[in-house]
């Protein structure tokens, strides 16, 4: 009970150390690229549980800071340089709030441009 | 990528090759004929005793091979100017700075208004590309339409999807080239059961 209360008491440093995980980062980026409006998700069955297609989001976290690279699907037509950096903006705050690493940079890819009507008509 | 240096390099190549050729052939019939000309007239046969001498000097072997060298680099560097793609494969957007660059691929954005393109009416099928073309950036789009589509229809739609491109791209050295080709024959109906 009382090495519990020292531990509690004793300064976060010399508790332990705290890793954020590539993955961890490249998870939330993905997520919150995909919360964007004129974002689309292009994965589908199974390639949903392999995590290929877009959104894909890479990063590269070293110490408290990291780098995103983020390659995503808009729909057409969308000012892609807006679509862009709403992506960029919000991928920064999710990842600063959820996993407390600092984003020094975030490139963002627009590799596909989806117009919908065609996509669906190609499906039927 | 062809590039406005590469076509004038090109135009003026075939120029100086036109002029020998031309010459060349203007001298091999006065030779043939024989005629004197302003008092001059060509020799029956040619002395080559002085390209032998200079053959034989000592510092030939070497000019011949450094200019065979810069002759041979000139002609990979002209092939290769010849080989690269013109596509464009990606651009970028306005907004990149330093914390994030913002860009796009060029052959998924066209291909995209190519298929806007494709979903009107009379259209059979669309494709796009954004190439640089003598230093411009183009997005040129092709589409095959039916040989009875309305035309006046598909200009307003050609300048529609133009429009959506240039607001999607947002960038004022983009231009568009819009190119309908007529289908050679008309579209089989499925046949009614």
């Amino acid at each position: 009970m009382a090495d519990t209360e020292s531990a509690a008491t004793s300064p976060a440093a010399d508790r332990g150390r705290t890793v954020i995980a590539d993955k961890v980062v490249e998870r939330v980026a993905s997520i919150a690229t995909s919360e964007v409006e004129a974002v689309i998700d292009t994965r589908k069955g199974w390639t949903k549980l392999i995590r290929k297609g877009l959104p894909h989001a890479e990063a590269v976290v070293a110490g408290d800071t990291s780098k995103i690279t983020v390659e995503v699907a808009a729909t057409w037509p969308t000012p892609l340089a807006q679509v862009a950096a709403q992506v960029r903006e919000h991928v920064t705050r999710q990842v600063v709030d959820i996993t407390g690493v600092t984003v020094t940079r975030v490139d963002v890819t627009v590799a596909d441009v989806v117009h919908l009507d065609a996509a669906e008509a190609r499906v039927q | 990528m062809t590039t406005r240096k590469t076509l004038l390099i090109d135009r003026t190549a075939t120029l100086v090759l036109a002029l020998v050729l031309i010459l060349g052939g203007l001298a091999s019939i006065w030779w043939w004929s024989g005629a004197t000309i302003a008092g001059h007239r060509l020799p029956d046969s040619s002395d080559t005793s002085r390209v032998a001498e200079t053959v034989d000097t000592s510092w030939f072997p070497w000019v011949a091979a450094l200019a065979g060298i810069v002759l041979g680099l000139i002609g990979i560097r002209w092939i290769a100017s010849h080989l690269s793609s013109p596509r464009v494969k990606r651009l970028v957007l306005g907004g990149s700075d330093s914390s994030g660059r913002l860009d796009v691929a060029g052959s998924k954005v066209a291909a995209a208004a190519g298929d806007a393109l494709a979903s009107t009416i009379g259209v059979r099928s669309a494709r796009g590309a954004v190439v640089r073309d003598r230093g411009q950036l183009v997005a040129h789009l092709n589409a095959v339409i039916e040989p009875d589509a309305d035309l006046a229809h598909l200009a307003r739609r050609a300048d529609e999807v133009s429009a959506q491109l240039a607001g999607a791209l947002e960038r004022d050295d983009l231009h568009c080239s819009v190119q309908f080709r007529v289908a050679s024959r008309g579209r089989a109906l499925p046949r009614a059961t």
